[in-house]
């Protein structure tokens, strides 16, 4: 009977333990495409993204079509011509944090974070560097990569040449609340 | 024995806590709900209104060009030696209601109208499948008169038009369309026409590639309407998009190009080769930065 206890103690606690998920549905997300020609650039608020403090893991979830764009004409072609949203709905970040860091407990630390990115449905690997910062039941994560457009098969046509850039940069914030169980 | 059951159970959650929680609890994440854009690349099918609409701040000049037929022979280059022009400033007040005004050179009609999209279609948590737009122009007849002599009132020269377009985009690829279409002509030629005329009109686009698809659109007139000899337009064309322009290259029986003319003034026979090849170019500018995007700009920025 003890070791009935035991065992049932055991996976009680393992479950409170994984259950130690992040999750928001807000962030920041900017992109500038910075070319000799043009200046384009792009943000959305409405994105989903989770953190599992068990495995330091996150998944990042952006709907191609929440990007809003200066012009009407620019987010019809980002949709329609480079990214298609309507076959590739989504962008998906999904990695781990290499460094060992106790985030049961308030603090900032510097990290890497290698997975894949899932643009234009190519998946990249890819190890990105950002800022995971906690704070009482909130973690805080903020990034700035490149993405190369050649890498997910973005093609760019020749009469636009100088005014897309081959390389775009991403910036991201997000602040994930202790998922309420 | 209960002491296995419990183990075995035990066992089990620890099984699913093990699995990736964090992907279970991404998927369940509700997908919010998302407009379907681009059902048509113009707010043309090709002689139809599409259920497209002129983004809000964007001010589309159009340029509609339609030669004379085709079998009028080498003489005159088969119809290039003919031209007739529309054309016309659509403006998007907001992204679901815009206005037109338009001038063709047949018959020298001034065309004016309001386009307004009440449903979008959209995917996710209550989602519709339709997009319904209500159209509703008229157009003014700016000839002279044809017999000066007797008397004439502004209000001949007058018609209007109601319509509802039904589309759906079926794929990114295929988007089909309905457009009950109702015009009310003021002054008919004869006693035996009737004032209203009613039109269905069908319509589809096909893309081939990114940038070119397939269009066409044709009216149902149902007999009995009008006494005059008449036909029922079809044209087939096809949609070139470059950047900020998109090139429409059709051809087709009718030479109207606003719906009234469309409806009720098209009598050339696609069998008999009275077809007019035809253009419309569509050039959109940006006048006023899209709200959302301040919005965005302002919260992340």
């Amino acid at each position: 009977m003890k070791k009935m206890l035991f065992f049932l103690a055991v996976s009680l606690l393992s479950t409170t333990v994984s259950a130690q998920i992040f999750m928001s549905k807000t962030g920041k997300v900017r992109f500038f495409s910075d070319a000799p020609l043009e200046k384009i650039e792009a943000f959305t608020t409405r994105f989903a993204s989770g953190f599992s403090l068990e495995k330091k893991k996150l998944i990042i979830k952006i709907p191609i079509t929440s990007f809003q764009f200066k012009d009407p004409l620019m987010m019809e072609h980002f949709n329609e011509n480079y990214l298609e949203s309507g076959k590739y709905p989504d962008a998906v970040l999904n990695g781990i944090i290499n460094e060992n860091i106790d985030l049961s407990k308030d603090g900032s630390y510097n990290v890497t974070l290698t997975g894949t990115i899932e643009m234009h449905g190519v998946v990249q690997q890819r190890t990105f560097k950002g800022v995971i910062k906690r704070t009482g039941n909130t973690i805080s994560i903020r990034s700035i990569f490149k993405v190369k457009l050649e890498d997910h098969k973005i093609s760019i046509p020749k009469i636009v040449v100088g005014k897309i850039a081959e390389e775009v940069e991403v910036f991201f914030e997000t602040d994930l609340k202790l998922a309420g169980k | 024995m209960k002491f296995w059951i419990i183990l075995s159970l035990s066992l089990c959650s620890l099984a699913v806590s093990a699995q990736d929680e964090l992907d279970a609890m991404m998927a369940n994440v509700q997908p919010e709900r998302i407009k379907v854009k681009n059902a048509f690349k113009s707010t043309r099918i090709l002689n139809l209104q599409s259920t497209e609409m002129v983004a809000g701040g964007v001010l589309d000049f159009r340029i509609l060009h339609r030669f004379g037929r085709l079998n009028s022979g080498v003489e005159n280059l088969f119809g290039l030696d003919q031209a007739f022009v529309r054309l016309s400033l659509d403006y998007g007040l907001t992204d679901n209601l815009s206005i037109g005004l338009g001038r063709s050179s047949v018959g020298k009609e001034v065309d004016g109208f309001v386009k307004w999209r009440f449903i979008h279609q959209s995917k996710g948590p209550g989602a519709m499948p339709f997009s319904l737009v209500y159209v509703a122009g008229s157009v003014v007849n700016t000839a002279s008169w044809a017999d000066p002599d007797r008397v004439n009132f502004f209000t001949s020269r007058l018609a209007f038009y109601h319509q509802l377009l039904i589309s759906r985009k079926f794929s990114d690829d295929l988007s089909l369309q309905l457009s009950p279409t109702w015009v009310h002509r003021n002054l008919v030629p004869m006693n035996a026409d009737q004032n209203g005329v009613f039109a269905l009109g069908i319509g589809g686009r096909m893309k081939l590639t990114r940038r070119i698809s397939f269009n066409a659109d044709y009216c149902y007139i149902p007999d009995g309407q009008m006494s005059q000899p008449y036909k029922m337009p079809l044209s087939l064309g096809f949609d070139i998009e470059t950047g900020g322009h998109v090139f429409q290259l059709q051809f087709s029986n009718a030479l109207g190009m606003n719906e009234k003319a469309l409806v009720t003034q098209t009598t050339g026979d696609w069998l008999k080769g009275d077809i007019h090849f035809g253009f419309n170019i569509s050039r959109v500018f940006t006048l006023k930065t899209k709200k959302a995007f301040d919005e965005a700009k302002k919260t992340t920025w």
